[in-house]
């Protein structure tokens, strides 16, 4: 057994993460097979940001360990962050910068060779290759959403972290994320959604973790939950919760 | 280098678009200077004491100023985020706010120079290649600490008041010995009575630069 979870694509044992004497995250432990596709739900404060920001190595966790693709955290954090790309509500991109200059900056971060090309077919591909040259600041949050997703996988990553990716969308912009999703599982590509869109988030996913205040509630596979009464399983597992 | 080149050039790029900081920093310069010139009585006989310290005052409150834009940019959709996410060094990222700081800084001691110059008639008698190594070194001082603690702050709810409170005793040494190596300059001494003060700045400069460059990492991951 311990050998299988050590074989897992993302690995992570016994962590924990606190801020000052708030305990955020206690003792988690889940294991992702490459491919996956995980909704994470819980409420306000439960730790799904948290442990999103740990796995994209923003910050570090107290205690535990992660690895993802074989690679420790702790000790080779470069060759996780290749693997990696962030999608958050928050777009991560400089205003007072165009669109082009925004991704061709992250590409030299990445080191992508050929850049030029590789932007331009992106950006062809979402349909905002006229916007190339536009400010940031003067797009629509729906196109700065398009952005951001370019920005996510201008690396090709083959992990893909969105943290509540569809707050602030419309229904055209979550039809659109929902369509990034299901191209990303094409490509058998890792995915983990942290969203309190019940629905959204149980859409093209495999797994369903519920997480409140800091501990895992519930860990399972989409086949041993039944969807149509997920709510009022949802709300149970959560009902005892501190609310912080 | 391609890390600290590439954030080099997005910071150039975003302060030409905008101008927001160096204007900023510019128009504090002169509002100083102008008070200073209202307020004070200065003579030949002060001026060798009374004006390095009243250049490098100006200098320390408007580079602070300076730093405080820095990392808004920064704060602004989060967009130091994107770069932590990415496969950088974080020394690297360090080093080239440090540089882009030390721009906006030395840009703003020539402006508040000249306006000292101007408004209080000085003359620097030949010096001023000296007065500018000493405004380079203390730079290179005040943008390694200030970037440091300018990230440490940038979370903060007080940060305008938070930055300049605990920046500035840090400092003193470099304040202290910048100030009195300005007030040899300005009374006509030379090199020789320079120089222990210029090996003071330089080697506070290169404590704090490669101290605050190894402590980055664990600064920039949790703010």
């Amino acid at each position: 057994m311990a050998e299988q979870l050590n074989n897992s694509y993302i690995h992570i044992e016994n962590l924990s993460k606190s801020f000052g004497f708030n305990k955020v995250l206690d003792g988690i432990n889940l294991q992702f097979e490459k491919g996956d596709i995980v909704a994470l739900f819980g409420p306000n404060g439960a730790g799904k940001t948290t442990l999103i920001r740990i796995l994209s190595t923003i910050i570090k966790g107290d205690e535990g360990s992660i690895s993802i693709s074989g690679f420790d955290i702790k000790n080779e954090v470069q060759n996780i962050r290749n693997e990696l790309g962030l999608l958050s509500h928050e777009n991560f991109l400089y205003q007072n910068l165009t669109v082009s200059e925004n991704l061709i900056f992250f590409a030299k971060l990445y080191k992508i060779k050929n850049h030029e090309e590789s932007i331009s077919k992106k950006l062809n591909s979402i349909g905002i290759y006229s916007k190339r040259n536009e400010l940031v600041r003067n797009l629509s949050s729906g196109m700065k959403q398009r952005v951001s997703v370019v920005r996510t996988l201008i690396h090709d990553p083959n992990i893909v972290l969105l943290d509540e990716p569809f707050v602030g969308l419309d229904i055209e912009g979550c039809e659109y994320l929902l369509q990034i999703l299901s191209d990303l599982k094409k490509e058998n590509k890792t995915i983990i959604v942290t969203t309190h869109d019940l629905k959204l988030g149980l859409h093209e996913c495999n797994k369903v973790i519920v997480i409140s205040n800091g501990k895992i509630r519930l860990n399972e596979s989409i086949e041993n939950i039944d969807v149509s009464c997920f709510e009022g399983t949802y709300k149970s597992l959560i009902a005892n919760r501190i609310i912080p | 280098m391609n890390t600290l080149t590439t954030i080099l050039w997005k910071d150039i790029i975003n302060e030409l678009r905008t101008k927001e900081i160096l204007l900023s920093m510019a128009a504090f310069s002169i509002v100083l200077v102008v008070i200073f010139n209202f307020s004070l009585v200065i003579s030949k006989d002060n001026i060798g004491y009374l004006v390095p310290s009243l250049l490098w005052i100006s200098i320390i409150f408007v580079g602070t100023l300076g730093l405080s834009r820095t990392f808004a940019i920064e704060k602004e959709n989060s967009a130091i985020i994107g770069i932590l996410l990415c496969p950088v060094d974080r020394s690297m990222i360090y080093l080239s706010k440090v540089i882009s700081n030390f721009l906006y800084v030395f840009i703003t001691q020539i402006i508040l120079l000249f306006l000292f110059l101007v408004l209080f008639n000085i003359n620097l008698n030949g010096e001023l290649g000296l007065l500018l190594i000493v405004m380079i070194l203390g730079a290179i001082g005040f943008s390694s600490l200030g970037t440091l603690f300018s990230t440490m702050a940038i979370n903060t709810k007080l940060r305008e008041l938070l930055l300049p409170l605990v920046l500035f005793p840090i400092l003193i040494p470099l304040i202290i010995n910048a100030v009195k190596a300005t007030s040899i300059i300005f009374n006509g001494g030379g090199y020789t009575e320079l120089s222990p003060y210029l090996k003071i700045i330089i080697c506070f400069d290169i404590i704090f630069l490669v101290t605050s460059a190894l402590v980055y990492e664990f600064v920039v991951e949790e703010s």
